[in-house]
C-alpha cells in the first residue's frame, strides 16, 4: 500500500467551512429581525427600544438567561430525536405523540413509585419515557420497514391517537381527584431534578440534555452505526448493495429517535411541571418538526436553531409584557425565519442581479 | 470487424489476461428462477458457473434478466427456485451482507443509485466494505476514523481518482472518477467471485482503459468475474466465454475466441431460442 503524507487542514479553509453556515443562519436571523422591527413599528411602537427590552427579558441577566434555557430544553431534545430520524430517511413527524406518551410515561413512574433515591427515581423517570416513546416510533418504524406503510401518514396519525390516549388517561383512570383540570398525581420530589439557579426552573436536567447532544451527535454523525443510519437515508440504494440491513437501519432509527422524544416529554414534567397535564407540550413536537426542517437534520445545526428559537420566543414574550403586542409575534417570526433560510440563495442571487442590473444602467447613462 | 479483416476469428484490444484451465469454480448458478419486476425479464431457469480466473460475459439487448440476474446473485432479488453456489457452499438463502463475507463482490450497473452514496464523501464510499465486518459491539465506535481516512486516500493513489481529497462530495467527481471508486472498493475487499455490471457506463476512454487493467489483475489473483455488460466490445475484449441471456433464460454459451458477433447477434435476437 503506498505511504501517504496526509495534509493537515489548513486553518482558513475550515473557517470557510463554517461561514456557510454561519452565513446562511445570520441571514435568516437578520430578515426575522428587519420584518420584526416593521411589525412593532405598525403597531405604533419604537421597534429598536421595543425589541432590546424583548431580547434583555430573554438574555438580559443570569436569571432571565436560565429561563430561556430552561424554556427550550425539552424542545432541544425532542429535536434532536426528529432530526434524528430525519437524517436516517425516516420522516418522524409523530414527535407530539412521542413526547406525550413520554411525559405521561414519567408521569406514572415518578408518581406511583417511590419515593425512591432521587438519582435511581429520575433514572427510572427517563427510562420509561425513552422506551415507551422508543417503543412507539419502533413500531411504527417497522410497519414502514416491512409491511411499506407510509411513515409520514402513521407517525402523523400517531400523535392524535397518542394526544387523545394520554387525554384520556389524565381525565379517567390516572386523574388526580383534588384537582379539576384533567391531569395527574404530582410525582414525588425525588423524581424532580434540582433546581441549579435560583427563581428559575433551569435545573440539573441541563447536565442530562447536555450528555444528550454528544451522544447523539456521536451516534448520529460519527460512529458506524450512525454511517449506516445516514447511507439508508441518503442513499438506500447504496446501503442495500453494501449489505447494509436497511429495514434493521429504519426501525433502529425510528426507535432511538422517538426515546429522544420521549425524553422531551420527560422533561416536561421531571424539570418543571410535576406532573402530566393535557396541555403539557402542545406544539412542541411540531416546533421540533421546524427546528429539525431547519437545522438541516444536523446535531449541530439543530443545537443553533434551538438556540435562536429560545431567544425569540423569551424576547416576543419581554416584548409582550413591556408593550401590547402579542408573543404570537414570535410564531409570526419564526415562519419568516424559515421561509428566509430556505429562500435565501434564491433572495441574495436576486439582489445581487438586480445590484448588476442596476450598475449596467447607470453606466450606460454616463 | 469480420468484414474488414476478412476473418472472423479475430478480436482486436483484448485486455491480455493468463487463465488457467483447471481452476475450481467460484459461482454455480443452477436453475435460477426469480419472480416478475417492473422494470426486467425474470430469470427462468438459469445456469451457469465462473471459475477462478476466468471472466463469464453475460450478453443480451437490455431487459432481459441482466438485471435481475445481478442482484439476485448480489442478494437484492430473492430467487423464487434454484440454488446459489459461492464457493461450493451454498447462499441462496443469505442476504447481502452474509454473500459479501462469502466473498462477493458487486459492481453495480447504476453507480448513482446503488455504487456509490452521491451525497456523501469518497471516504464514505469507499469504506463500506470494511465497515461491512465490524461486529455488533463496535458500532459505536467511530467510522471514518483517522486510520480509514488515511486508507482511503491511499486507495484513492493506487487507482489514480482525481479528486481534491478523501472528503470530496462523490457527485463531485467525474463518472469515469466515481466508477474508479466503485471497483476500488470491491477489489480491494479482494473478492473470490465478482458480479462486475456495466462496468464502464458513462465512463470516460482513458478511465475504461484503466479499470479494464484493474479488472484483469484480478482475475490473476485467480478472482471469477461475472461480467454483464449491453458493450459487445466490452464483452467480447475481456470474456473468456460468453452466455446469452433472452427472455430471461440462457440461450447459448460459447467461448469468445471462436464466436463472432453475428452469431451472438442472433443469440441476442432471439433467433435460436
Amino acid at each position: 500500500m503506498t505511504t501517504l503524507e496526509t495534509k493537515p487542514t489548513a486553518l482558513p479553509h475550515r473557517l470557510a467551512l463554517l461561514a456557510r453556515p454561519v452565513g446562511r443562519t445570520g441571514f435568516a436571523v437578520l430578515t426575522g429581525a428587519l420584518l420584526a422591527m416593521g411589525l412593532i413599528a405598525l403597531q405604533g411602537y419604537a421597534p429598536m427600544p421595543t425589541m432590546l427590552a424583548g431580547l434583555r427579558y430573554a438574555l438580559g441577566d443570569a436569571v432571565a438567561v436560565s429561563r430561556t434555557l430552561a424554556w427550550g430544553l425539552p424542545l432541544l431534545v425532542t429535536a434532536l430525536g426528529v432530526a434524528f430520524a430525519f437524517r436516517a430517511g425516516m420522516f418522524n413527524i409523530g414527535a407530539e405523540g412521542q413526547l406525550y406518551v413520554g411525559a405521561m410515561a414519567a408521569a406514572i413512574v415518578g408518581a406511583y413509585i417511590g419515593p425512591l433515591f432521587a438519582g435511581l427515581h429520575l433514572l427510572l423517570c427517563l427510562a420509561a419515557a425513552a422506551l415507551t416513546g422508543g417503543a412507539v416510533a419502533a413500531g411504527l418504524g417497522w410497519l414502514r420497514a416491512h409491511w411499506g406503510v407510509d411513515e409520514v401518514l402513521s407517525t402523523l396519525l400517531s400523535n392524535y391517537l397518542l394526544v387523545l390516549l394520554c387525554t384520556y388517561l389524565a381525565n379517567g383512570p390516572l386523574r388526580d381527584p383534588t384537582r379539576q383540570s384533567g391531569s395527574t398525581r404530582e410525582v414525588h420530589d425525588s423524581a424532580m431534578f434540582p433546581v441549579i439557579v435560583d427563581q428559575t426552573q433551569l435545573t440539573a436536567g441541563l447536565y442530562v440534555v447536555a450528555a444528550l447532544v454528544l451522544a447523539t451527535w456521536w451516534l448520529s454523525e460519527r460512529s458506524i452505526a450512525g454511517y449506516r443510519w445516514r447511507m439508508t437515508g441518503s442513499s438506500p440504494g447504496f446501503a442495500a448493495a453494501m449489505g447494509i440491513d436497511i429495514a434493521r437501519a429504519r426501525v433502529t432509527s425510528m426507535a432511538v429517535s422517538g426515546a429522544l422524544c420521549g425524553l422531551g416529554g420527560s422533561l416536561l414534567v421531571t424539570c418543571s411541571q410535576g406532573r402530566f397535564w393535557t396541555e403539557i407540550g402542545t406544539g412542541i413536537g411540531w416546533d421540533a418538526v421546524l427546528l429539525a426542517l431547519v437545522g438541516r437534520s444536523r446535531p449541530i445545526g439543530v443545537l443553533a436553531w434551538a438556540g435562536v428559537y429560545c431567544v425569540l420566543r423569551a424576547s416576543a414574550r419581554g416584548v409582550e409584557q413591556v408593550t401590547g403586542i402579542p408573543s404570537e409575534l414570535s410564531s409570526v417570526l419564526i415562519a419568516v425565519i424559515i421561509v428566509a433560510a430556505v429562500a435565501r440563495s434564491g433572495a441574495i442571487g436576486l439582489i445581487t442581479d438586480w445590484a448588476r442590473r442596476w450598475r449596467a444602467v447607470r453606466e450606460k447613462q454616463q | 470487424m469480420a468484414a474488414m479483416t476478412g476473418r472472423s476469428d479475430v478480436h482486436l484490444g483484448r485486455v491480455k489476461r493468463s487463465g488457467r484451465s483447471d481452476a475450481p469454480a467460484v459461482l454455480e448458478v443452477k436453475e435460477l428462477s426469480t419472480d416478475r419486476t417492473v422494470s426486467d425479464s425474470p430469470l427462468d431457469q438459469v445456469s451457469l458457473t465462473v471459475y477462478a480466473g476466468e471472466i463469464l460475459g453475460v450478453a443480451g439487448v437490455e431487459g432481459n434478466g441482466q438485471t435481475a440476474l445481478a442482484e439476485a446473485l448480489v442478494g437484492l432479488t430473492a430467487a423464487r427456485s434454484g440454488v446459489i453456489l459461492l464457493g461450493g457452499e451454498p447462499v441462496t438463502d443469505d442476504n447481502v451482507r452474509r454473500r459479501r463475507d462469502r466473498g462477493l463482490g458487486f459492481v453495480p450497473e447504476d453507480r448513482h443509485l446503488q455504487g456509490l452514496p452521491l451525497h456523501g464523501s469518497v471516504t464514505e464510499a469507499t469504506v463500506a466494505g470494511r465497515l461491512r465486518g465490524t461486529g455488533r459491539f463496535a458500532t459505536l465506535a467511530p467510522a471514518l476514523s483517522r486510520g480509514r481516512r488515511v486508507w482511503a486516500e491511499a486507495v484513492m493513489d493506487k487507482y489514480a481518482v482525481t479528486a481534491a481529497d478523501s472528503s470530496a462530495r462523490c457527485d463531485s467527481l467525474s463518472g469515469g472518477n466515481q466508477q474508479k471508486i466503485v471497483l476500488a472498493r470491491e477489489l480491494e475487499d479482494n473478492p473470490a467471485c465478482l458480479v462486475l455490471a456495466q462496468p464502464t457506463r458513462g465512463v470516460d476512454i482513458g478511465a475504461i482503459e484503466f479499470l479494464y487493467g484493474k479488472v484483469a489483475e484480478a482475475t490473476h489473483r485467480g478472482c471469477g468475474v461475472l461480467l454483464v455488460s449491453a458493450d459487445l466490445d466490452e464483452i467480447f475484449r475481456l470474456s473468456d466465454r460468453i452466455v446469452v441471456l433472452f427472455k430471461g433464460r440462457v440461450v447459448a454459451e460459447l467461448p469468445t475466441l471462436t464466436t463472432t458477433r453475428e452469431e451472438i447477434g442472433r443469440h441476442m435476437m432471439g433467433v435460436t431460442a
